[in-house]
Parts: structure tokens; sequence; C-alpha cells
């Protein structure tokens, strides 16, 4: 009976706080002003920047990967694996915001599945009429269409550039497979444009706009019309997909909430606990902690309004949160601080110490991130 | 004479609504902070998720939480997310004929599918099946998979071309000019599905004029598990009280008061999918396409999913000069006779075939299925919302988008036997009060280009104003046809359909009011 009692008050105190949703802030109040401008800031010191790096980084290596496809020498492949280095991490900066374009449009699947098909990949290998196709002046095209995701973005890239964690021997790589990785690089630049084309809109480059618009690629908000960015801007106005601006501010710790628990409870458990070397992502290039930074980076980045160089404190997540509860901004501050130190404390290559008890600790200081995200989500939502 | 039954109906229903008897009842308090309090919790408290962002599909339930399942919910997650490959393990499958490479391929954000202008199952969110059948009976295809597949491994072939099949999306001028009375216009959009007879690859067993084609989507999986904790008994129920309303009910499901057909060999009513083909959950949706989309065998799966008439497409292969002189360099481990139209014969007719999912990886992959929650309910306390709420169910919405249920015990079952009953392994939800806005029975709306057979369980609404976030559109009926909540609705009015004296009803709200009915619809 005890129980029962405990039940039933808790459903309606829960139920009671729950009719606070969006109601507590009201248009033109001060806090719904502080979150449209963490939206906004968000939208134009994070997602913007991280986005056109990436796109600049993905068309430098298809253009990288196109040269040496005609001429492969070894100081070009290690130039081009230096580029899809850099490419990879501005990609796994962008993983707090997989909402969106990245989601809507299948674009994290598509240049981001591994692992690799290998089976997939020896078939491909022996058909001359698909690497003839590949080869074409429409090869990005036609690797996009036809290859799947299994054989596409960047984990074909990288299985193809990288050995053990370093670049391969030039002549190790065949023509067949330069065919390949050059289609695939492609491929790999449009869908990068997808992304920022998606949310910056016409603050583009146009020659992004017109490639899309040239191999009939989506990049806006379905029904509206808008890009992805003023989207979250109007976020609370007609057609916008946000409620409330309110509702775009836990939009944006959500995503930073999602990652933080795919690093601990996925990336790194999966293999840790499992003992499993099969769930390790980036297994060729040896860059999975890295990765995991990265992704932890991006969390950073969105929380305090903005990639390092472009932060306005005074419109970040960080900012609103500690005018609701200051003590609650530090913890998120703390455990932003702890994932990263733990991460870096993992002995590298992940692929040959995925078993180290150090990833736990990792994993532990992931998901303390992810829950005190969490709370926040809660917090704004009742505030 | 129908209509006036279902007046009647709408009445007995409303009537109803005044019995605390949670599972024959809607409730409409006349205090609307009590609906809101308890509707709020969309999936009960061992359901609900109060996220509402993009991931707001993707969450476990607390179930999942409070029984210390997350890590194999997150374990199971990996297999609905990724990506099949024919040989890197864990993620195995694939072969030889396949609908999609992964399951969120087709149910993009754990949403429904999204309106395609064309069938690729490379194409992201493209939810459609493609549904073959004789125009005339009904009856499937049987020289395709009911679930036909336009991919596959080498060097087999798909069953169907996809390249050749074409989508015209043409318009639709209802009785009324697509137009309200007060003047406002309404678009409406209905697919014509074309597939040559050159494209099939296997000989039709049907001769070719006699086949129609249709689409049929995926909708959401968040919530199954809550669904299948209702109890055979009260679904019993509803179909009693629909059928003394005067409803017309699928005479394949239900007749003369009871039961005209149960799931397989069990006890156990027919629960899921728009054509209820399918039993309890551990039967049902996921358990069955993880096998039969990717092609995932596994210790109880262990044939391959082709054509309904397996050995049509086997004959069709095994004959196939192409496939034969490759098939040994592909398939070396199936060179048993050295003839190969026997040996791939044999392989295609298999069912001893390798596990390629572990029973863990399974018994995981069902965690993540069981365990998903639904998004709690948003801002039903706003006063425009409430009006649609009572609106909702004043024009008889809710006699089929059945508002509120409760689930029992939940001491679910397995038809295949793999999980014992109430198996510890898998989350369960005992006595939960939810809103899926279903009744879970069969109605016909008589649209143009309808659904096979006419009969399409009603689907669940929970959740569904969030797929501009979630999924990246607002698609909504079998084949993604309506755009929006309002060509959703006007689709119901079609002459002959169950849902006309409703939408008739829609139809004379002033313009504040239908917008309150789509704000509602949006905000559950």
């Amino acid at each position: 009976m005890a129980v029962a009692v405990t039940a039933t008050a808790f459903a309606f105190a829960a139920c009671t706080d729950e009719n606070k949703d969006n109601q507590g802030t009201q248009p033109g109040d001060d806090s719904d002003q502080r979150a449209a401008a963490v939206a906004t800031q968000f939208v134009d010191n994070t997602v913007a920047p991280t986005y056109t790096a990436l796109a600049e980084r993905a068309e430098l290596l298809a253009f990288q990967l196109a040269a040496l496809k005609t001429a492969p020498t070894q100081p070009g492949l290690e130039e081009a694996c230096n580029t899809f280095l850099a490419a990879r991490e501005e990609w796994e900066k962008s993983e707090a915001f997989l909402f969106g374009a990245a989601g809507d449009f299948g674009i994290d699947p598509h240049i981001d599945s591994w692992p690799l098909d290998e089976d997939a990949f020896a078939t491909l290998m022996n058909s001359p009429a698909m690497l003839a196709a590949l080869d074409a002046e429409d090869g990005d095209v036609v690797a996009g269409e036809r290859l799947g995701n299994a054989l596409l973005g960047f984990h074909g890239i990288e299985y193809i550039l990288f050995a053990d964690g370093h670049a391969k021997n030039v002549s190790d790589i065949s023509a067949s497979q330069w065919t390949y990785v050059a289609a695939v690089a492609g491929d790999l630049r449009n869908r990068c444009y997808q992304l920022e084309v998606g949310w910056m809109g016409g603050k583009a480059p146009a020659s992004h706009i017109a490639k899309l618009d040239d191999i009939e690629l989506a990049y806006t908000v379905a029904g509206s019309g808008n890009s992805y960015g003023d989207n979250m801007k109007n976020a609370g106005q007609a057609g916008s997909t946000y409620m409330s601006r309110k509702a775009a501010v836990m939009a944006i710790v959500q995503g930073c909430s999602d990652i933080a628990d795919e690093v601990g409870s996925s990336k790194i458990y999966s293999a840790w606990h499992g003992e499993d070397i099969t769930y390790i992502e980036s297994p060729y290039s040896h860059m999975s902690i890295i990765d995991f930074h990265n992704n932890i980076v991006s969390i950073q980045n969105a929380y305090l309004g903005g990639v390092e160089g472009q932060r306005d404190d005074s419109k970040s997540v960080h900012a609103f949160v500690k005018a609701i509860n200051s003590s609650l901004d530090a913890r998120v501050i703390n455990a932003i601080e702890n994932a990263l130190a733990k991460i870096d404390a993992m002995p590298a290559p992940f692929v040959q110490h995925y078993a180290d008890p150090a990833n736990g600790q990792a994993v532990e200081a992931c998901n303390a991130l992810s829950e005190v995200l969490d709370e926040v989500i809660e917090t704004i939502r009742k505030n | 004479m129908k209509k006036t039954f279902l007046i009647i109906a709408a009445a007995m229903l409303t009537l109803a609504g005044c019995k605390p008897d949670d599972n024959t009842v809607t409730p409409t308090p006349d205090n609307p902070a009590e609906g809101v309090a308890e509707e709020t919790y969309a999936g009960g408290q061992l359901g609900t998720t109060f996220n509402q962002s993009a991931s707001a599909f993707e969450d476990p339930t607390p179930a999942v939480e409070q029984a210390g399942m997350v890590n194999a919910f997150k374990y199971g997650e990996f297999f609905f997310e990724h990506t099949m490959t024919q040989n890197n393990p864990p993620f195995m499958g694939l072969g030889p004929l396949y609908v999609r490479s992964s399951c969120e391929a087709c149910h993009p954000g754990y949403g429904h599918g999204r309106r395609m202008e064309r069938y690729r199952a490379d194409d992201w969110a493209n939810g459609y099946l493609l549904v073959v059948f004789n125009k005339n009976t009904g009856a499937y295809e049987t020289s395709v998979a009911g679930m036909p597949q336009t991919k596959a491994v080498p060097p087999f072939k798909p069953s169907i071309d996809e390249e050749k099949i074409s989508i015209a999306w043409l318009g639709y001028v209802d009785e009324w000019g697509n137009r309200f009375p007060d003047g406002e216009t309404y678009d409406l959009i209905y697919p014509e599905v074309t597939i040559p007879e050159d494209a099939f690859y296997a000989p039709l067993a049907t001769p070719y004029g006699e086949l129609a084609f249709r689409l049929e989507s995926t909708i959401g999986i968040y919530g199954t598990g809550l669904l299948d904790a209702i109890p055979d008994d009260s679904l019993k129920a509803q179909y009693q009280k629909e059928e003394a309303a005067g409803a017309q009910l699928n005479p394949a499901i239900w007749a003369g008061g009871d039961w005209a057909s149960l799931y397989g060999n069990t006890n156990h009513p027919k629960r899921f999918t728009y054509a209820l083909s399918r039993g309890p959950l551990q039967d049902a949706a996921g358990a069955n396409a993880i096998w039969n989309i990717p092609n995932v065998t596994r210790s109880d799966r262990r044939s391959h999913y082709l054509s309904l008439n397996k050995s049509i497409y086997a004959t069709a292969a095994s004959q196939d000069p192409e496939v034969q002189s490759l098939f040994y360099h592909y398939f070396p481990q199936w060179n048993v006779s050295g003839d190969p139209q026997t040996d791939i014969y044999n392989y295609l007719m298999c069912d001893t075939l390798p596990a390629e999912m572990t029973d863990k990886d399974y018994v995981d992959f069902m965690v993540w299925h069981r365990g998903l929650a639904v998004p709690a309910a948003r801002n039903l306390g706003d006063s425009t919302i409430q009006r649609g709420r009572k609106l909702f169910r004043e024009m008889g919405c809710a006699s089929c988008h059945r508002p509120g249920w409760t689930t029992g015990a939940d001491n679910f079952t397995d038809p295949n036997g793999f999980f014992s009953d109430a198996d510890a392994r898998l989350p369960r939800y005992p006595y939960q009060k939810i809103w899926p806005y279903t009744d879970m029975v069969q109605h016909r709306l008589f649209m143009v280009n309808d659904i096979r057979t006419g009969w399409c369980r009603t689907t669940p609404l929970w959740g569904r104003g969030l797929s501009p976030i979630c999924s990246g559109h607002a698609d909504r009926l079998h084949d993604c046809r309506a755009r929006n909540v309002i060509e959703a609705i006007m689709w119901h009015g079609c002459p002959g359909s169950d849902a006309r004296w409703t939408v008739e009803k829609f139809r004379k709200l002033s313009k504040a009011d239908r917008d309150a009915v789509v704000k509602f619809i949006n905000a559950i």
C-alpha cells in the first residue's frame, strides 16, 4: 500500500510539473529573448563554422584524390591522409548536432557507416562496368546512388588510404581502388555541402548550392523550404518545426546528451565491455580516441556558445543554464572537462587497447556527462 | 442508415466515457486539468520519455532503465541503426535477396517513412514496401515476396528491377472541390505505381494484366511494447463494442461475436501491421523484419526470405546461366554436387542455414524493440489544444482513434518459443494507462488506389506531431499520400468511408476550430 500511495503521489506531482512545458517562458520575456539569442549564436557560431570547415576539407580531399587517381605519389597520398583526418576532425566535432540536416537526409549513415562491407568491396573491385561508371565524370553521383552505405563515406576512404594507423604504401593501392576512393570522396564532399547548405541556406557558397541543385540533393526543411539554421532561429514562429525558442535550446542540449551517451554507452562501452574488436569505429587509421575527444569538443562548442575563437559566453547555453541554476551549470562544465580528460587518458590506439580499464573510466565520465545534460533539459523544460 | 448507426455508436461511446472502466471508455473529464495530468504520460509511467527533440522516438523506457537493461538496449540499437554487411560481424545478413540494408533506412528517426517520388531501396527514409497482388482476388503475387525485394547479393538478381518502377503522384479532387465551406482549400494527391512486366525476374504466377501495385509505408516503432501489453480480452471487448454499435468489421478477423481467426497456432488475436497479419510482438514487427528486410538469419530463422512460393525464385535463379557461372565463385562452400543448378536451388531452399545473428544479439535487439518509449504529449494544458481535444472526441474521431487503454499484467508470449512467457530478459509494462489513439481494429476509408483489401488497422497517433523534428517530414497515411494533418483528415472523407460522418462534421467547423483539432493531433 505504501508503494501505491507513493506512486500515486509521484504521478500527481509529476503530472503537475509536466504542464509547465513551454509555459515558463512567454514570447517576448527576458528568458525567451535569451533563448532566441542562444539559438542564433549556436547556428551562426557553432554549426556554421563547423560545417563550413567540413565542406572545405571534404572538397580538398575530393580534389586531392581525383588527382592521385591519375598520378599517385607517396607524398600526395600522405597529404590526402592529413586532409582526411582534418575533415574527419570537423565531422566528429559536428556530432552534437546530428539533428536537422544530418538526420533528416540520412547523411550520418551515408558518410559514417561502419564496418565496410568487405565482400561487397571485393565484388566491386571485380565489376568492370561499375568501376567504369565510378570513373566517369559523374562518378560521385554514381557512388552516392549505387554503392550503398556500407561502401560509402569516411570509412570506405579510410580503408583505402590507411593501414595500421599510417598512410599505406602508395604501390599497395590499385587503379581500381583509386577509382573507387575518388568517387566516394566526391560523394562525401557532396554530402558535406548538403550539411553546410542545409544549415546556412543562402549564406553558403553559391558554388556549393549550385552543385546540390545540379545533382538534385535536397537541403531545406520539408514543408517550409527554410534552411535548418533559419528553422531554429525562427523557433516558436509559424513555419518553424520548433514550437518554442525554449524547445530549440532543449534540442541543442539533447543533441549534446545524445552524443555523450553514444560515445560512452556505444562507441567505447561496446568494444570495451564486450571485449569485441568488431564494434570499433575508425580501426584502420587508429583515430578512434581522437574521434571520441572531438565528439566531446562538439558538446563544448555547442554548450559554450561557439567554436573556439567565435564564442560569446553571453549567448551560450552555459549562460542560459547558469541563470536558472548555477550549480547545475558548474556540474556540466566539470563533466565536459572530466570526459575530455578521461578520454585523453585512454591508451592509444583503441583498437589495440580496447580492454584497458582506463576505458571504463571514460565510459563513466561520458555517461555522467550525458546524465547531467539530461538534468539540464529537464530544468529548462520546467522553467 | 449506417450513419445513424454510427451516430448512435458515438453517443454510446460518449456515454461509456462516464464509466470508470479503463478499457471500455474514452474519458472526457469535466476538469481539463485532470485529463492533462494523465494523458501527458502517453506511454504511462513506465513507457514515456519527455524528450521532445530529434531523438524523441529513440529513448529507452523507464521500464528498461528500472530493469537495468540500458546496456542491452544500446547493443540492440546497433542492429537497428547499422548497415548490414554480407560477412562483417556482427552486422551480417543481406542474403541473397533483401529489401533494405538497414532498418533505420525505412524508419527515419525511428518514425514513419517519407513520401517518395521514386522507389529506390537505398534512398534514405524510403519506408515503402511494394505490394504486388491480384486485383481481382486481393491475393499476393507468389513469384515475389510479400515484401518484394529489389536488391540482391551477387551473383543473384533482385525479384524486381527497381529502376523500372515508376511512382506518379496524381491530383485528386474530392466531392467538395477540395474546399471547406469557409473557402479555405487543400490539395490531395495519391500514388499510381507502375511496374512493367519485364521488371520481374521470375515468371509471374498471375497473368500480368491481373496484377495491381501499391505502396505501404513503415510506421514508427516506439511504443510497440506497450501495445503488446494490451490484454487480449480488452481487444476482444473493443471488437464487441464496435460490433454492437453497428460498425462493419473485417470478417476475416471478427465475425458473429467472436474472432474469425487468431494468430498462427496461438490463441492470441492479431494486433500489428495495417493488414493485421501479426499477433504477439515477439513474432511481429521488428522480430520479423530483422529477418526479412536485411535478411538476417538467426537460430530460430535459418532460411532465406524469398518469393512467397519459394521454389519459383529458386528455380528461376538456379536455371539462370549467369548465376550458374558465378555461383561457386561467390559461394564456394556450396559446391556440393558440382552441378550449379542443383546447388543453387538447394542453397536457396535451405532451412538449416548458419545463424548470422547470435542469440545474445537477438535478445538485445528485442530489449531495444520492446523498450522504445513514447514521447510525452506536449502542452496539453494549452487552451487551444484543449479545444481541439474536446472537438476530436465530440466529432467521433475517437471512435476509431481510441484515446486510452490500460495494459494488463503483460505476461507477453512468443509464438516462436524463443522467449518464455513474461521472459525476464525483456522489459514489461504492467497496468499502465497509455494513450496511443488507436482502437487496434481495421476500418475502411475507400480511397482511390486504396490499400490492398481496403481494410487498414487504425494507426496510432501518439508521437506523430514530432515527425517533422524526428523524421524530417509530416507525411501520413499508409502510402504517405497526406503531407499534413488536414490532408490526412480529408482522405478519411471519401464516399463510403467508415469515417465519413466525422469528416462531414470537421468540414463544418470554423477555421479556428479546425486549426485547434490539428494542433491537438500534433500535440499528442
